[in-house]
């Protein structure tokens, strides 16, 4: 059974008299199922938050519809909400409280002890600062802490909406750990992240969204064994190496990045390709196989959509 | 243990939750107890002058339970006005602070939360009503003693009476409620609040009822205006109103007419239904 399931779900912006609707969410249908970690990626504005906003009952969609943990109604929503902890966008928390207070009142609503609340400000490195106000917390305080009343349910979803940000290297590194320890118990995440690097470590499963619409979604390493390319190097001028290896029969695409040349053929044929330009007398110093990042993939799909090269 | 019995948001468990977590909210917030703090100077001043001067002034009677048409005057528009300055500011903050959204993703529906909300009119309203009726009460306790009472300190109708005010606030607050969920920022809100008291209820029926009587009579109706049929001792009280008419005629005055109470409560309960309904259809139709 999908945690999470999406049929056509659909959002459009309808502001004033004389302002244009906007469609923030284009028919998205996708699934999560139990145990993965689901990377949702996409550029500012693509809709991600909308998506997740109508997930956990912020947002009403104006079409399609979603089920959680297999349940459609709106009681079986509410009570599917219950397994779920998440945090949208910036920490959202009472100001004026600290930070063990405001835990405290998300820990009333949740039906846990003000004990499991201590134990969550341990998880995530609060536990020295739990009296500090929240308005006094770094941005990285905050992070923590907005991770911290995610965990207090033990929710059997995470869902975490760019939990990195504002988190040093070593705090980003401490969130991966986060993540791979709760993926390690069970526990299913669909994590929204800018940070591609980050995604492709941490992740088993990602979909891609652009203007509202679901560009891909598949597994990680599915997406990233995708068209393998061949990159090669001479000891001679790349653009003589490109020239020779465009001759090859089986070439789909080639492509030169300072001295190495990257050629894309068809599966197994890397020897071939090597065995026709040492034939044809250029001198291969190396061969390796690159598969693309989920960053390339990420890239090449958004810009394509786009027509822009970065859309970061 | 069962999903139900585990989570709040599921059972009816929820209610008392959402009350102590508000009482939680507002009672450490640094901006409630400074309104509630000077509400309560402002009516000590207010009844502290009453004592002083009942001790200088021997012609000067502030003993109970006369003094009770005292602490049930004009002036208990202050608590309609501190009552709706802390609940707008307690209200539309959660939309600023995005703290709303937040409440409703950490599993409580909608409506929970705004009923949670909600719940915050009669709990400011008792608060400030128990403020006032402890200081006007215990000052003219100090300033009479009790060995004078021909009967009880607090004779039926101040019950009546605090109930009068209790309600007069539900209805004025409602419309604060009203703006705070609506416009969803504090200052426009308040400003929007005021703005519909000063103009709409009290400037507008000025101007058109010269021209037109009939209207001034039903704008006479409108929230504030219903819930200041509410706010005097002498609606609740028939001696209290017999010495109005007295000192009015003696002043060659027009005495007020005989409250029509059922009216007063059922008109004000009509607008606390609308408005607290109102508010949560547009709630209702927005995202968070």
């Amino acid at each position: 059974m999908p945690i999470i399931q999406t049929e056509g779900l659909t959002k459009r912006y309808t502001g004033g008299l004389r302002s244009e609707s906007i469609l923030a969410v284009d028919d998205i249908s996708f699934e999560v199922e139990s145990g993965q970690v689901f990377g949702f990626l996409g550029p500012n504005g693509s809709g991600k938050t909308t998506t997740i906003g109508m997930l956990l009952g912020i947002i009403s969609p104006t079409a399609g519809s979603f089920r959680l943990f297999g349940g459609q109604g709106h009681r079986e929503i509410l009570a599917a909400r219950q397994r779920i902890g998440a945090t949208l966008e910036y920490p959202n928390f009472y100001p004026y409280l600290s930070c063990r207070d405001n835990l405290r009142l998300v820990a009333r609503v949740k039906g846990r002890s003000d004990k499991d609340v201590d134990v969550a400000l341990d998880v995530v490195g609060l536990a020295q600062r739990r009296k500090t106000r929240f308005k006094a917390c770094s941005l990285g305080m905050k992070q923590r802490l907005a991770i911290g009343a995610t965990l207090l349910g033990d929710p059997d979803l995470i869902i975490l909406d760019e939990p990195a940000n504002g988190l040093d290297p070593a705090g980003q590194r401490e969130i991966r750990g986060v993540i791979r320890r709760l993926a390690e118990q069970g526990k299913t995440i669909f994590l929204s992240s800018h940070i591609l690097h980050d995604v492709e470590r941490v992740c088993t499963h990602v979909a891609i969204i652009q203007k509202g619409k679901l560009l891909l979604q598949a597994g990680v390493a599915e997406v990233t064994s995708q068209r393998p390319m061949i990159a090669l190097r001479s000891d001679g001028d790349p653009e003589a190496l490109r020239t020779a290896a465009a001759g090859f029969p089986g070439v789909r695409s080639i492509d030169v990045r300072q001295d190495t040349v990257l050629v894309e053929v068809g599966e197994g044929e890397a020897s071939a390709l090597n065995r026709f330009l040492v034939e044809g007398g250029i001198p291969v110093a190396h061969v390796t196989i690159e598969r693309p990042t989920l960053e390339s993939v990420f890239m090449e799909l958004t810009s394509e959509s786009t027509g822009f090269g970065s859309v970061m | 243990m069962t999903e139900s019995a585990r989570h709040p948001a599921l059972s009816a468990r929820v209610w008392p939750v959402l009350a102590v977590g508000e009482w939680f909210k507002a009672r450490r917030r640094p901006a409630s107890y400074i309104t509630f703090g000077f509400f309560a100077f402002i009516t000590l001043m207010d009844h502290g002058q009453s004592l002083l001067r009942s001790r200088r002034d021997a012609d000067f009677s502030y003993a109970l339970p006369e003094a009770w048409s005292s602490v049930f005057s004009d002036d208990s528009v202050l608590l309609l006005f501190f009552g709706c300055i802390a609940l707008v500011m307690l209200v539309s903050s959660e939309f600023t602070w995005r703290t709303a959204r937040q409440n409703v993703i950490d599993g409580l529906s909608k409506t929970q939360w705004f009923w949670g909300k909600a719940m915050l009119l009669p709990m400011i309203g008792a608060v400030l009503l128990a403020t006032k009726l402890s200081i006007g009460g215990g000052a003219a306790l100090l300033a009479g003693g009790l060995d004078g009472l021909s009967g009880p300190a607090m004779p039926s109708s101040v019950w009546r009476a605090a109930g009068g005010l209790f309600l007069a606030f539900l209805t004025v607050g409602s419309l604060a409620f009203l703006f705070s969920t609506w416009i969803r920022s504090s200052g426009p809100a308040m400003a929007a609040w005021f703005f519909w008291v000063a103009m709409g209820e009290q400037i507008v029926p000025q101007l058109l009822g010269r021209p037109f009587p009939v209207l001034r009579e039903a704008l006479g109706y409108l929230p504030f205006n219903a819930a200041g049929r509410l706010l005097e001792f002498w609606a609740f009280d028939s001696t209290a109103y017999q010495r109005v008419v007295a000192a009015a005629e003696a002043a060659e005055r027009t005495p007020p007419p005989p409250p029509d109470l059922s009216l007063a409560v059922a008109v004000n309960a009509g607008w606390v239904v609308l408005l607290i309904g109102l508010a949560f259809w547009l709630y209702g139709r927005r995202d968070l």
